[in-house]
């Protein structure tokens, strides 16, 4: 459970307090309502926040914009987050991930080209696929549909439903009303610096 | 521990052989400045201020200003969000700058053999050394990420008129050369009773201290963009 109290951050966020479960929980909230703030720091990547967020040790984030040196390789980028990640994986393992997704063929192909060479779709599925491999006790997502085909919003969707049966803790926001058919959402809405639990029926109000 | 500091090395050395801009400063620059002023090296010794340039180059470009340029390009948040560790993430870049600095050592003092009068065991040996007493150059070079307001175009044009005024001004007898950081880096194998070693470790200490100080405030988020 990561427990949100009194966060403020400058002018963006203030006097927040929200607790998120494991499961899926989607944050709604219009553009430039602070979504991306918010994730900053519930994630750690900022720390200059006042108040305090506590059962966020063990996660990972991934951010809306996706950064890597283009000049180098797609299997430069695998290797520095195995490596990275503590030695806890191998290439096999996570090539049998990707075989159990379908991807394998995708990052067999490619492994040897420039990060620049992929298309922005291509690099946000191997990002994400990549980043949901990591074994962690929380997974947190800046739009993970924006900008993807209905192939790739399936893909998501499938993961997050593996993500959840394992009894891991997802954290995504979206502007877009987003549905899972297969899995109960908590629902939240970022609105005039706050953040509160909403029903459905609420976003599609929204959204509409 | 170990597997982070790795991680970010073995990315940090790809970056740098893809990257041939800063192996050329490192590199070129020093042998290109080493014929010019050849009639100065009478033996090994008179090597230190071709050495100089090659610490300055990896240690301010390569460190301080590098950390500022992943900050600014997006690339920490992507470290970061995977791993949190500062501290592992500046270790790593030291130490690619530690091989790249001792890289172009090894090229400019085979070159220095090949065509002065230097012997090239001991033109390795004190440059090495040379690496390791400057350490605390490249945690100094740390404070410029607390410039969080200004650019990395910024920053690297002022570091650089500062490298070519030193650079410059380096074998002129000038007023300039009072506050020249070549002169002071090349001058660190030449310490030499009490008050020297002192001065050395204060100074290196007030490095060491306000650099960490600046790794623990290190913002990843660049105020640059988003």
């Amino acid at each position: 459970m990561i427990t949100v109290q009194n966060l403020s951050y400058k002018a963006i966020v203030e006097n927040t307090n929200v607790t998120f479960e494991p499961g899926l929980n989607y944050i709604y909230g219009s553009n430039g309502s602070g979504k991306s703030t918010f994730l900053d720091c519930l994630s750690g990547i900022n720390h200059t926040y006042s108040g305090t967020i506590t059962g966020n040790d063990d996660l990972v984030y991934m951010n809306q914009n996706l950064y890597f040196s283009m000049k180098l390789k797609v299997k430069d980028y695998v290797q520095f987050v195995l490596t990275l990640d503590r030695a806890k994986h191998n290439a096999k393992d996570y090539f049998s991930y990707l075989e159990g997704l379908g991807l394998k063929m995708f990052v067999d192909e490619a492994w040897n080209r420039e990060v620049s060479l992929l298309s922005g779709g291509e690099r946000r599925k191997l990002f994400f696929v990549t980043t949901c491999y990591l074994d962690r006790e929380w997974y947190i997502f800046d739009e993970p549909f924006s900008g993807v085909d209905e192939e790739g919003k399936t893909l998501i969707t499938s993961i997050f439903e593996r993500l959840d049966a394992r009894n891991k803790g997802i954290i995504f926001t979206s502007h877009e009303h987003v549905q899972f058919e297969h899995i109960d959402l908590n629902m939240f809405t970022l609105q005039n610096k706050q953040i509160f639990e909403t029903h459905p029926q609420q976003i599609s109000t929204f959204t509409s | 521990m170990l597997n982070i500091v790795k991680a970010h090395y073995i990315l940090n050395m790809k970056i740098l052989l893809k990257e041939k801009l800063p192996l050329l400063w490192s590199t070129a620059l020093p042998v290109i400045f080493l014929f010019i002023n050849g009639q100065y090296v009478q033996d090994t010794m008179f090597l230190n201020f071709f050495w100089a340039i090659i610490i300055f180059a990896c240690y301010i470009f390569g460190v301080g200003l590098q950390a500022v340029r992943l900050r600014e390009a997006g690339l920490l948040k992507t470290y970061f969000s995977i791993n949190h560790s500062r501290m592992l993430f500046f270790i790593s870049l030291v130490l690619t700058q530690m091989t790249s600095a001792f890289i172009s050592m090894l090229i400019l003092n085979s070159i220095a053999a090949l065509f002065f009068p230097v012997n090239f065991l001991e033109a390795m040996m004190y440059s090495t050394v040379l690496i390791v007493l400057t350490l605390p150059v490249a945690f100094l070079s740390a404070n410029l990420t607390m410039l969080h307001k200004s650019s990395y175009q910024t920053l690297s044009t002022v570091i650089a008129v500062i490298f070519f005024v030193s650079l410059f001004t380096l074998t002129m007898d000038n007023v300039i050369n009072y506050v020249n950081p070549l002169v002071y880096l090349s001058q660190l194998l030449f310490l030499q009773g009490v008050y020297d070693y002192l001065v050395y470790v204060i100074i290196s200490a007030i490095c060491m201290v306000t650099g960490i100080y600046s790794l623990r405030n290190y913002q990843v988020n660049s105020v640059m963009r988003r």
